[in-house]
């Protein structure tokens, strides 16, 4: 049997074969994987769970939440899942709660909290003010920081490492760019592919395909505006051909 | 030997020639194959496995005969097979929504998750009822302060709960069978 080694590509992996995404050959690769890999299969068992206790908690996208009703919970084992899932969750709250209080607020919701219990005509004044301030910044700075809508360029190439090694991981700053402009090294073998699809993953795991903006012989660029993406660390992901290219591009918002 | 045991034992050895790994093997093909036909939509996926497995057992003499390769890939093809039949059938219902879960399923699941929380000694059951108290990101936040308290990794955390919650789950399972049992004798004595 051996020890086997999960990477997070391979929950990746798991996650879109438990929502019906694989593609065929990918599909065949991980329920071979199944039948043989003690590790893989406790790895795949511990996604289902997460996925079930997403459904519940109501933690997915619509997208998501659809391919999940569609697809993950066709069998009778996993609608039985579901409703353990969901029975387990209301009693952890119902016995949990008091004895652990939600984890400490972190400064924007101690900040927001804040904010409520002001009288009305305080907000009111200082959202007020902050507009007037903000609209003058906007008219001073804005033409010299912005001139065109620029947005921050970088070159990524293929990596078969995982995020957490680091190495690899390249920093992006934003600053006060309109967005990031990225450019995707093709690997030689899938050069010639007729079509792609690339696709985004942030850290809480949720993803959503880019447009590709430009395409030439030995790379894809894709841009992605600045309000669609906050800090943290992303996995981009190549499919050619309707095929999912091994590897993966790293790179972290700072 | 029993006539049932001999075509077993065949399988088991054309599996590995060590009885222990050929059934260590066996094992994790019926658990692999049951998980893949779950995956698939199919209901009662444990039928289904060992329908795949009864099927190669059969056809095992032409198998070793004229089949060169790893068993576990004639498995997956069984398997494969067995879901496209299925789904031909429509014993796959792709486009309905989970059901909502109706008043008496859910009071046996509520019923038996109490029990089978009291089996639990309290450590344990104080932690997986913590583990699933939070979602989101306050959920996030909340393991790695119980990772934290536990001087674990999160890693190993999330593997601790998974194995409660497996054991766990398996006694509501069987609690609720035994229930259903229960009122289906009762209604019959009706």
């Amino acid at each position: 049997m051996g020890v086997s080694i999960i990477i997070n590509e391979d929950k990746n992996d798991l996650r879109r074969y438990l929502l019906g995404l694989l593609g065929e050959a990918d599909e065949e690769r991980l329920e071979l994987r199944l039948l043989t890999d003690e590790g893989f299969v406790e790895e795949f068992d511990t996604v289902v769970d997460e996925i079930t206790d997403q459904y519940v908690g109501n933690e997915l996208g619509a997208d998501e939440r659809k391919r999940v009703e569609q697809y993950f919970l066709t069998s009778r084992e996993r609608q039985q899942k579901v409703q353990f899932a969901d029975e387990l969750m209301q009693r952890a709250a119902a016995e949990r709660s008091v004895q652990n209080p939600a984890p400490e607020p972190g400064f924007f919701e101690r900040l927001r909290a804040f904010w409520t219990n002001q009288p009305v005509f305080f907000r009111t004044a200082t959202t007020m003010a902050t507009i007037v301030i903000a609209v003058g910044l906007v008219f001073v700075l804005y033409p010299r920081q912005n001139p065109s809508g620029t947005y921050t360029a970088v070159n990524l190439q293929m990596s078969a490492v995982d995020r957490s090694t680091g190495s690899e991981v390249k920093a992006v700053r934003l600053d006060s760019a309109a967005g990031i402009r990225i450019a995707l090294a093709l690997p030689e073998q899938w050069r010639d592919a007729k079509s792609y699809r690339v696709e985004l993953q942030d850290e809480k795991e949720r993803l959503r395909d880019l447009p590709i903006a430009e395409r030439t012989p030995q790379s894809l660029v894709v841009t992605i505006p600045a309000n669609e993406i906050t800090q943290g660390g992303y996995i981009i992901r190549l499919y050619a051909d309707g095929q999912r290219v091994r590897g993966s591009y790293h790179f972290n918002v700072e | 030997m029993t006539d049932d045991k001999k075509p077993f034992d065949e399988l088991l050895g054309w599996l590995d020639s060590d009885r222990e790994k050929a059934g260590q093997r066996y094992e994790l093909i019926r658990t692999g194959l049951i998980r893949m036909l779950i995956s698939n939509g199919l209901s009662d996926a444990e039928h289904y496995a060992d329908v795949a497995i009864d099927r190669v057992i059969k056809r095992l003499p032409e198998i070793r005969a004229a089949y060169v390769g790893d068993p576990t890939k004639y498995f997956h093809g069984v398997g494969r097979n067995i879901i496209r039949e299925a789904r031909r059938q429509k014993e796959i219902a792709t486009d309905v929504l989970p059901p909502v879960a109706t008043a008496s399923g859910r009071s046996d699941t509520s019923d038996c998750l109490s029990k089978c929380l009291e089996l639990l000694p309290p450590d344990k059951r104080a932690f997986i009822l913590d583990y699933h108290l939070f979602k989101g990101h306050e959920k996030v936040k909340h393991h790695r302060q119980m990772a934290g308290e536990l001087a674990i990794s999160e890693g190993a955390l999330r593997t601790r709960a998974h194995h409660l919650r497996v054991s766990l789950e398996k006694c509501v399972l069987e609690c609720i069978g035994q229930e259903g049992k229960h009122k289906t004798a009762v209604q019959g004595h009706r």
